[in-house]
């Protein structure tokens, strides 16, 4: 474990662990509830603190007028008042979201599209800096508002409940994104210690950091960095291996991030849902958004694609609906161009899909195992062309990386052979993992291996941590 | 309660501990040692004392201040806390700047340096580590780091060269285990090289063959530019000394092949001596120094850790004798008084106690006290007087 990347709060630091230490064993010493939870509350505070001490007054602020405006809400008689409310509540956050992501990007934009008119102003630099995790914890108040508003949970009784919901820190920073909705039934009874919480919930936090510290940031990101760093001089194989490293380093890191949160949540007694689910053993792009960032594609389901009528109004307007979707998907995640396109191809193909299996082969119904591993591969091809855009610094950049991809008559030597020999082998054996494992959904099924098996997948997820003393960069999905 | 996972995790540590234990045991087998891994962080700790105590003495330069000097040994020696900011590769004029830059700062700022380094295309070497500080330093990184400082001292495995992946990847390479580099860093960042080892002659055909290369590929800049361009590193100075500090350059010791061709490429005469006839800053060339030019340097350009001692000692003696630093005893010599900020700050240079104490224990003060007239914290409230 070295020291970069480590500024803010990491899973993978040593201070993030002697934190947990601290506040598991004071959340546990506690014998009142109210007392476990507002200590809880105080300590991701404190968390998110860490990362910037002046931005806890605005998740403070948010998370006290979205309270407020669902228990106006609630009370109010009148649908037109609701509304009101619910559009005012909606208008804060998305306010609060766009000042502070967008802001830059939309100036930019607007002064490039007066450049085209012949309108030359200088760039501005708004100096705004992006408090940490704004994306996922709007997206949760807004979840909530909105499910009140439609009458889907009942409001919340108590403050410090959707406080804790809210900024609980296992996934303040970068999720999975909670729904109130199954959140706040694990505020009303109070925990009590299980053997099983500690020791499954600490075997994921380890398998999450192995995921991060040695695949992610060893084996697959120097040979993304590599290609993407001179992305103007690869060939083919070059721009497919660096596109897959990126690919499974993106699922490493997050992937990673995801079950130490759900992994610190369970040693707090609270359950979160599953973030990922192997998703480079899909049966297609949408088999896909049902296993990658699922908390993500789901509140986008929910909030985005069936408020627009889904498929209700007709094809045409159904397929509208989902590009128009996928499009937000990709803005959620960065405020660029280029996150935009990857949120517009991941519709085009989601899109083309269904129509290829209307009209020429209905893939998700092939039964050989040798055609269901052929489909997830390129499934995997298909993520790993639109990744491209996730990862390049331009659209062009994007561009120039493509096109070697589809041109097998370039060549370059960028990557060492001994750093794409590890890649590729440590990345064959994940996805074919994850093809073999497709229908294990949860991780409950740990719960259910003997002994030997946990001991020996700790004990190989921990050598794989100790021996892996790299320069560690901060989880991606920290950026959204 | 269920047992099964607490079997599981027991096997789980008992495994891997034996696993990282083989390896470990391995690698001091084949010689190799555990390092504090230097590094932003580690060096973002040191300028952190520079911030927080105006009166530290700096240590700028690159390698051979960083294994060369020893700041425990020289801070006893001068009677003040000394920071280590010397990185290895990089030259320090970046970091002078940012001292010059703060309105605090006013100690003693020793510049490991030649010729070749101050050229203005070298003077941003260190920006990377400043901006480091100035942007990525907090506490969370902070504690990590000295969490992890303790487990470098004491496991070689922490060593980022000999990741599991890393050496993966050397064996599908064929390169087998990483070179050893016989260096050891310590925590306050002094390094420490042991050249009694086989590979000597490799290390210095590498050291003579990359300096070549340099050259090779690096005109020198006209001696005329060379001297202009220092104007603003005078400036810097200037602004330093206005405070009350004292910024020396220090040309450190090399030999044989290197200084041949430090020579051949920048003469002494013509750049060193001719910025020290102008220079505002003190300039110390090692060729003044007997003592210096007696050290033995393996690999013309370093000195081996069993000399750290005699060259810190040396050039503590230079310094006190130039009337750099305040004498044990007597006044300050040109230099200001030190001044301190805080009682922390005055404890930290063992000078101060517990304020109710003070009466008490002021007959047992250490004598570098009686230099200290201006000591805030303590003659703001009549406790020196």
């Amino acid at each position: 474990m070295h020291a970069r990347g480590k500024n803010r709060m990491t899973f993978d630091s040593l201070t993030f662990v002697v934190f947990l230490a601290l506040v598991y064993a004071g959340y546990w010493m506690l014998r009142s509830w109210t007392a476990r939870k507002a200590f809880l509350l105080a300590a991701s505070y404190v968390f998110y603190a860490a990362w910037n001490p002046l931005f806890v007054l605005l998740i403070v602020a948010t998370t006290g007028f979205d309270w407020l405006a669902a228990h106006w809400m609630d009370r109010s008689r009148e649908q037109s008042r609701r509304k009101l409310i619910l559009a005012a509540s909606i208008a804060t956050n998305l306010s609060a979201l766009g000042f502070f992501k967008y802001g830059q990007f939309f100036g930019d934009s607007a002064i490039d599209l007066l450049r085209v008119f012949g309108i030359d102003f200088k760039p501005l630099s708004l100096g705004i800096l992006l408090p940490i995790g704004i994306s996922f914890y709007t997206f949760e108040s807004l979840s909530y508002v909105i499910d009140v508003y439609r009458r889907r949970i009942a409001v919340s009784k108590s403050l410090l409940d959707y406080g804790l919901y809210v900024t609980f820190f296992p996934h303040l920073v970068a999720g999975p994104i909670l729904r109130y909705g199954d959140f706040s039934p694990q505020c009303q009874l109070a925990k009590s210690w299980r053997s099983t919480h500690a020791g499954s919930g600490l075997a994921l936090f380890v398998y999450g950091v192995a995921l991060k510290v040695c695949l992610a940031d060893l084996v697959f990101a120097p040979v993304a960095d590599q290609v993407f760093g001179h992305a103007s001089e690869a060939g083919f194989a070059d721009s497919w291996l660096g596109a897959s490293a990126f690919s499974l380093q993106v699922f490493c890191d997050f992937a990673g991030y995801s079950l130490c949160a759900i992994g610190t949540a369970l040693l707090f007694g609270f359950r979160f849902p599953m973030n990922f689910e192997s998703p480079f053993g899909s049966l297609g792009i949408a088999d896909l958004w049902t296993r990658w960032h699922m908390s993500l594609a789901s509140w986008m389901r929910d909030y985005v694609f069936t408020p627009l009528g889904g498929y209700r109004k007709g094809r045409a307007r159904g397929h509208f609906n989902l590009l128009l979707t996928f499009l937000a998907v990709g803005l959620w995640h960065g405020a660029a161009w280029t996150f935009v396109a990857w949120g517009g191809l991941h519709g085009l193909f989601m899109i083309g899909e269904r129509l290829f299996r209307r009209h020429v082969w209905d893939f998700g119904k092939a039964g050989s195992a040798a055609a269901q591993a052929a489909i997830a591969v390129v499934t995997f091809g298909l993520f790993t062309i639109a990744v491209v855009f996730f990862r390049a610094s331009s659209l062009a950049q994007a561009a120039s990386l493509i096109a070697a991809m589809f041109a097998p008559w370039t060549s370059s030597a960028l990557v060492a052979v001994n750093a794409s020999a590890v890649a590729v082998a440590a990345g064959a054996v994940m996805i074919g993992a994850q093809i073999r494992c497709r229908r294990l959904r949860g991780w409950d099924w740990l719960d259910r291996w003997s002994v030997a098996p946990r001991a020996v997948s700790i004990a190989l997820a921990l050598t794989a941590i100790v021996l892996s003393p790299g320069f560690n960069p901060a989880f991606i999905y920290f950026q959204f | 309660m269920d047992r099964s996972w607490l079997k599981a995790w027991f096997g789980g540590l008992l495994l891997c501990g034996l696993l990282a234990g083989g390896y470990e045991w391995s690698l001091r087998e084949r010689g190799y040692a555990p390092t504090v891994q230097d590094d932003a962080d580690l060096w973002s700790i040191q300028y952190e004392r520079v911030k927080s105590s105006p009166n530290t003495v700096a240590l700028l330069g690159a390698s051979r201040i960083e294994f060369g000097i020893d700041p425990a040994l020289l801070s006893s020696d001068l009677g003040r806390p000394v920071a280590m900011l010397a990185v290895n590769g990089k030259y320090p004029l970046a970091t002078l700047r940012a001292l010059s830059e703060d309105e605090r700062y006013a100690g003693l700022v020793i510049v490991g340096i030649d010729a070749r380094g101050m050229q203005r295309k070298h003077w941003d070497m260190q920006q990377d580590y400043l901006d480091h500080y100035r942007h990525r330093w907090t506490l969370a990184r902070r504690i990590h780091r000295v969490l992890l400082t303790p487990l470098q001292e004491r496991l070689v495995l922490t060593r980022s060269s000999f990741s599991l992946v890393n050496l993966v990847e050397r064996l599908v390479a064929g390169d087998g285990l990483p070179r050893n580099e016989h260096t050891v860093v310590r925590a306050d960042r002094a390094g420490f090289v042991d050249y009694r080892h086989p590979d000597l002659a490799w290390t210095h055909a590498k050291r003579v063959t990359d300096l070549q290369a340099y050259y090779r590929d690096n005109s020198p800049v006209d001696a005329e530019t060379w001297l202009a361009d220092l104007a603003t590193v005078s400036q810097w100075v200037k602004r330093i000394e206005g405070r009350g500090g004292r910024v020396v350059f220090f040309r450190e010791p090399v030999s044989g092949e290197s200084l041949q061709l430090d020579e051949a490429n920048f003469p002494r005469e013509r750049y060193w001596d001719a910025y020290a006839r102008i220079s505002p800053a003190t300039m110390i060339d090692f060729r003044d120094v007997p003592e210096l030019t007696a050290l033995t340097l393996p690999d013309t350009s370093h000195i081996d850790a069993t000399d750290v001692p005699r060259f810190t000692k040396t050039l503590a003696n230079a310094l006190k004798s130039r009337d750099l630093v305040p004498r044990q005893g007597g006044k300050a010599g040109v230099m200001a008084p030190l001044r301190i900020s805080s009682n922390a700050e005055c404890r930290s240079l063992g000078f101060a106690m517990p304020r109710q104490n003070y009466r008490r224990k002021r007959a047992a003060l250490p004598r570098p006290l009686s230099t200290l007239s201006q000591c805030r914290f303590c003659s703001d409230r009549g406790l020196y007087k």
